[in-house]
């Protein structure tokens, strides 16, 4: 069957567009590893809260990171020594987490760094996984899941703006309109250069 | 001025962020609001429900339908109590209102709270109001003078919002006017218009000012356009004949062969009063710029220079010619005889003519005037009548000794008109035909109408006698008072202020309530209704509501005409230009020399971008202490300015804290 030409391209354009939202290119993506599938009582493990695609440096992190608190314990926090250099201590930043609290685990961290503390540590961008914070647990039951996450604010590198970033498995931020219909209408144009070649 | 704003006051003591912030509304339209306006700074008690307002685009329906909300600066010590209408779809778009109580934590005295009105949600279009909030134990109100003066502060307020919420706002011939209420026809409607005209002028409301920047000015300048629009156009009579059988001058002053009765109709009973008030109303608004030149009809092309000597031209040829007793007074319409009461309306209006706009009040005007004084003064030789006025003639009205305070203030505001400028009585003073043994000049006459007003300072008024609660009596005493420099008056042997009640023998102490000397201020900031009104206080069918509020803002003010030059701050610099553009850098705070070292525009006495940025704990340095007081507020809104939003993005987080982190002092660091 000939499809119409307009017809074509305007559901090139949508369908494409609307990939765009889920796949969320060019935003930042947290997430958790290190989580054990299981644990049982007695078992001691970290989580990393990394992220990856970084398309420039953040200067700060603020995290509400829970957690299933009838099988864990928090018994401690650290931040990635590669996201803000080693050693991490008051020379070089300020951590004013509030820590554990119930089934949250706050963690606060700004820079000092007058550079890009990823600039340094990770260039070029996009980055590949950087660990931003880590976070110890006991097991006092046996258990499994049960994380994700409350906030997740980066600051860019001069404090003048949240990075946008997304969490892994979940939706992105929705495009602004105007970026989505700019985006519809390159796909749009790509389109019609296809439809003319073939 | 009220009080003097700086970003000083945002220290604070605590942390715990306390936030009436909420999200935007959902609602939208197909255009935003381009512009919002709201509610003058201004001072509050704590615990006391304050309507918290704004308009947007003007006020005249554009904007209904969109969507608002207030955002009010978080402070830990003020717990800010809303009435859950923090942000919807505006309904009316000149009265977007937030009820608000607000309590001083902490033991804290006095806070100040900035009130955000975004709409449609468009940061570009919003404006921001400071409320200072004051406890009575506060450093600035804890003696009685001073917690007077902040109640004064709050009674105007509450009486200029209760005028402008008055107003008739819809569309017809009464659009811009205030409602007289009792007495529905035009020269009374038109007096009450005036007079809220006046009190909103005195209150540095001009119709000039920047409809930018404040949000009563365009509705006065509506109100304006009403009583013009009501004027009545004359021809001055020639000199020598009829109506103006005394004068040897045409009341021709520019020559444009015209004179005005501004409330209309000459001919109509009572204009005789509305139409100078409409006058000095006139030069009350336009005392910074009497040159201003009209650009809408009616009047277009004319200044109000023109337009308010062609009134005056009409009060000099509608002065009455013969009579033995009323000659040279005014009454309800043209050559009418004369009354006291009318008399004083028109000496106002003379008086501000040439006071504030330096014109010129025809000689024969003022001798005919005092021609008038001489028959309605009371110059018996009695201690309980000498001085007064009465209201036709010279017996004080309803006879010796009830009291004429409204007459007798009256015609001692006339003996202020003649006397202007060291002006020699030409009948009142030594050598003039009037004088007398008991009067033998001008000053005397001055001296025992104030001694009268203060003899019968305790006389519950009615109608036409006594004082308060009589506003008439009390806005004709104040004035005429003011005009003649008398801050004090003599009542039952007790000297004292009569505006705030202070005697001379107990300094700082002020009248109780219903005491014999009870000042005008500290009665009036008792009796007036939550919602800015004075109510009717006398069974009168002429002193209304309306006329009351208006009265009560004027005698709270200080003076009887706005000064050319409003100087909020004394530093010698005008707040305005005369086309109402913002003139002083630093307007509540003094700075001559108008010093501006980043060229922003904002003085540097009070330009809050010169006070270091991140220092939120005021303690002149940017250290880890600031960086933590910015954490725990984590997540809030920020209204324009906060200073808890560094980098202004209306949200204080992480970024904020990297924003300080590197900005920290190098002591810190």
């Amino acid at each position: 069957m000939k499809m119409n030409k307009a017809v074509c391209i305007v559901a090139l354009a949508l369908l494409v567009g609307a990939g765009s939202v889920t796949r969320a290119e060019a935003i930042p993506v947290v997430s958790l590893s290190g989580i054990p599938a299981i644990w049982i009582i007695g078992d001691s493990f970290k989580v990393d809260v990394v992220v990856t695609g970084l398309d420039e440096a953040t200067g700060g992190v603020n995290i509400d990171l829970t957690f299933d608190d009838t099988t864990l314990t928090g018994t401690g926090y650290g931040f990635g020594a590669i996201a803000f250099n080693t050693p991490v201590d008051l020379v070089n930043g300020l951590d004013l987490s509030t820590g554990f609290a119930g089934t949250t685990v706050n963690l606060n961290w700004t820079s000092f760094e007058l550079q890009a503390v990823l600039t340094a540590a990770q260039g070029p961008f996009p980055s590949g996984p950087v660990t931003l914070a880590t976070v110890n647990f006991d097991a006092t039951a046996s258990g499994a899941n049960g994380f994700g996450f409350q906030t997740v604010d980066l600051s860019n590198n001069d404090g003048t703006a949240l990075l946008p970033v997304c969490i892994a498995g979940q939706p992105c931020p929705v495009p602004e309109p105007g970026t989505l219909a700019l985006f519809g209408a390159a796909l749009a144009a790509f389109g019609v250069r296809r439809l003319r070649r073939s | 001025m009220m009080h003097t704003i700086r970003r000083s006051w945002l220290r604070r003591t605590g942390v715990a962020g306390l936030t009436a912030a909420v999200s935007l509304a959902g609602a939208t339209s197909a255009s935003a609001a381009d512009r919002v306006n709201v509610m003058p700074d201004r001072q509050v008690r704590p615990g006391v429900s304050l309507p918290v307002f704004g308009s947007a685009d003007g006020g005249v329906g554009l904007a209904n339908g969109q969507g608002y909300e207030w955002i009010f600066t978080p402070n830990a010590d003020v717990n800010i109590a809303d009435d859950g209408n923090l942000n919807g779809v505006i309904a009316n778009d000149r009265f977007i209102v937030e009820n608000v109580t607000f309590t001083l934590l902490n033991g804290s005295t006095r806070e100040i709270v900035t009130a955000t009105l975004r709409v449609n949600g468009d940061a570009g279009t919003q404006k921001s109001v400071q409320i200072d909030i004051v406890a009575t134990n506060d450093p600035i109100s804890n003696t009685q003078l001073e917690n007077l003066a902040v109640n004064v502060n709050i009674a105007i307020a509450n009486g200029l919002r209760a005028m402008y919420l008055s107003q008739v706002t819809t569309a017809g011939p009464a659009f811009g006017s205030w409602n007289h209420v009792l007495v529905n026809n035009q020269p009374y409607n038109c007096g009450t218009t005036a007079f809220t005209i006046w009190a909103f002028a005195n209150s540095g409301h001009r119709p000039t000012n920047s409809v930018n920047n404040d949000i009563y000015a365009e509705w006065v300048q509506r109100s304006v356009d009403w009583v013009l629009a009501q004027a009545f156009i004359r021809v001055p009579p020639v000199a020598g004949a009829a109506f103006a059988a005394n004068l040897t001058v045409t009341p021709d002053g520019n020559g444009n062969n015209r004179a005005l009765s501004l409330c209309g109709n000459d001919g109509l009973h009572d204009m005789g009063y509305a139409s100078p008030t409409a006058a000095a109303a006139l030069v009350a608004a336009y005392s910074a710029n009497p040159n201003l030149v009209r650009t809408s009809a009616p009047f277009n092309g004319e200044s109000y220079r023109t337009i308010v000597q062609d009134a005056v031209d009409w009060i000099s040829a509608s002065q009455e010619d013969i009579g033995f007793s009323q000659r040279g007074g005014w009454r309800y319409t043209f050559d009418d005889g004369a009354d006291t009461s009318a008399d004083s309306w028109n000496y106002v209006a003379l008086e501000g003519f040439e006071a504030v706009f330096g014109g010129t009040v025809l000689e024969d005007v003022k001798r005919e005037a005092e021609r008038r004084i001489d028959d309605s003064q009371a110059e018996a030789p009695s201690p309980s009548a000498t001085g007064q006025f009465g209201y036709t003639g010279s017996n004080p009205i309803f006879g010796v000794g009830s009291g004429g305070n409204a007459t007798t203030a009256g015609g001692l505001s006339g003996l202020v008109m003649i006397s202007r400028g060291g002006r020699t009585g030409f009948h009142l003073d030594p050598g003039g035909s009037l004088t007398s043994a008991v009067f033998p000049s001008v000053a005397s006459r001055k001296a025992a109408a104030v001694n009268m007003l203060g003899t019968y300072y305790h006389v519950a008024g009615n109608t036409w006698t006594g004082n308060i609660p009589n506003f008439y009596a009390m806005w004709t005493s104040a004035r005429a008072l003011r005009l003649n420099g008398t801050s004090q008056l003599t009542n039952q042997g007790t000297t004292f202020n009569w505006e705030s009640g202070e005697a001379t023998s107990a300094p700082g102490v002020v009248a109780p309530p219903g005491d014999p000397q009870e000042g005008y201020f500290a009665y009036l900031t008792r009796t007036q209704n939550a919602n800015g009104q004075w109510l009717f206080t006398v069974n009168s069918p002429y002193w209304s509501q309306p006329l009351n509020t208006a009265w009560g803002v004027l005698i709270l003010q200080p003076r009887v005409f706005p000064p050319p030059c409003e100087d909020s701050d004394n530093d010698g610099v005008c707040d305005f230009f005369p086309n109402g553009d913002p003139q002083d850098n630093c307007r509540f705070v003094a700075n001559p020399n108008q010093a501006d070292s980043d060229g922003d525009g904002i003085g540097d006495a009070c330009d809050d971008s010169q006070a270091l940025v991140c220092d939120v704990d005021n303690d002149n340095d940017v250290d880890n202490t600031d960086i933590l007081l910015i954490r725990q507020k984590n997540g809030q809104m920020a209204p324009p300015g906060d200073p808890f939003d560094p980098n202004g993005d209306g949200r204080i987080n992480i970024a904020d804290q990297r924003f300080c982190a590197l900005r920290r002092t190098p002591a810190d660091q």
